[in-house]
């Protein structure tokens, strides 16, 4: 059952304690939402997931995923699902969410990220609203990053949660990424994604960080 | 710049101080004539959506009054020169505080135009933009945006950059209220 917290709760997924903050929409078992919604803890969220995807649209994975987040995926009406391991970044889908699954995904985002692709070629989460790209990777990739992007004090996306719609311009975002994530061994993705935005200058969309429902780790 | 009123003007003379020490080079255009009818806060909003009509610069560094540059803004140029239209830097307001300080109106007029329950507010004080039909075409729609409620520019520019989105380079924040640029947030607010 589908609740959206009104106060801070931690929920025990695969054997691992995950914190929610207000606001934060999450599925748990009927018997502990209806406790919670009780107690005040949470509403009732009403989501559709029936909700028109769009139909040219669809979720390319890095990796594998649980059966039970497969599960509750595959009752998105018309979402499309490839799987990739080496073969990555890729396009697959007129309307691509390229997304690697160490989070907890929102649902309920999903038609909303795809629409946004009406407008923007690409729309993406920030990573945070402090770290920026001086904090993170090797100092040799941050050198040569700087040489790019001219100054890192500029704020990173987070590369595991992408919409793009394929293009030309896309399509050269990808490429251009995938260069620039072969160029360190051991490199920081986020950094190798800040340049090749920075080189092909897609119409970006960028998102808060609750889109990745912060970050936490699935 | 607009330093619209005495509070505003005084701000600004200190802000212009400032740059002068750090880009001394940088030629600067201060507006300190309120529009006929309008109030100080209408008017600054009102000229800063209208930039391209009082700048005759190719690109420009957007600085609201109260802000204090502290050191060199050639990244924001830069940025410019390599083909972003705008680099600006996203609000310190998200999540529960999104939109916060707009009207009831506009922040639900704002999330239906986005189709989309959470959005990231970028902070308009500072920003750079080239002049150009995409960011000619942006600020019109800034304009007629900001109309629609006449109050603050946040939700407005949201609504305008889905009309008219632009190729956007998001700065972190020690370009608005950090190390490069400081930002005294409210001085200029009525009571503050």
């Amino acid at each position: 059952m589908w609740i959206r917290l009104v106060t801070r709760k931690t929920v025990l997924i695969a054997g691992d304690a995950v914190s929610y903050c207000p606001g934060d929409l999450i599925e748990v078992g009927g018997h502990l939402a209806r406790k919670w919604i009780a107690a005040g803890d949470a509403v009732e969220a009403q989501l559709d997931l029936r909700a028109a995807v769009v139909p040219t649209a669809g979720i390319a994975c890095h990796g594998s995923i649980d059966t039970a987040l497969r599960d509750r995926l595959a009752r998105v009406d018309g979402l499309r699902m490839s799987f990739h391991q080496d073969d990555w970044p890729v396009l697959p889908y007129t309307e691509t969410l390229l997304w690697v699954p160490e989070f907890e995904p929102r649902l309920d985002l999903l038609v909303q990220g795809f629409k946004l692709l009406q407008q923007w070629q690409v729309a993406v989460p920030l990573w945070d609203y402090e770290t920026l790209a001086a904090h993170v990777g090797s100092e040799e990739e941050r050198a040569y990053t700087e040489t790019i992007v001219r100054d890192l004090r500029v704020p990173l996306r987070d590369t595991r949660l992408i919409f793009a719609r394929r293009c030309p311009d896309t399509r050269r975002l990808v490429a251009t990424w995938c260069e620039e994530r072969r160029r360190f061994e051991e490199g920081d993705d986020r950094l190798a994604f800040l340049r090749a935005l920075y080189l092909v200058k897609p119409v970006i969309c960028d998102l808060p960080n609750s889109w990745t429902n912060n970050g936490r780790k699935r | 710049m607009i330093a619209l009123g005495s509070k505003a003007q005084q701000a600004a003379t200190r802000a212009q101080q400032a740059l002068a020490r750090v880009c001394p080079d940088l030629p600067v255009d201060t507006v300190m004539r309120c529009p006929a009818g309008m109030t100080a806060v209408e008017g600054s909003r009102y000229l800063k959506t209208g930039l391209f009509d009082w700048t005759s610069f190719e690109h420009v560094a957007y600085l609201d009054a109260d802000t204090v540059v502290h050191q060199d803004l050639q990244v924001g140029f830069a940025a410019l020169d390599d083909g972003f239209d705008l680099a600006l830097c996203a609000s310190r307001n998200q999540g529960d505080e999104l939109l916060w300080h707009v009207g009831v109106d506009d922040r639900r007029e704002t999330l239906a135009v986005m189709g989309c329950s959470e959005v990231l507010q970028l902070q308009a004080g500072v920003f750079f933009v080239a002049r150009n039909a995409r960011t000619q075409a942006l600020f019109a729609a800034w304009r007629s945006e900001w109309a629609r409620f006449r109050g603050q520019d946040q939700g407005a520019l949201l609504r305008a950059l889905r009309r008219v989105p632009v190729r956007i380079w998001l700065l972190g924040q020690p370009f608005n209220g950090g190390a490069v640029i400081a930002h005294h947030f409210g001085e200029l607010r009525d009571g503050a």
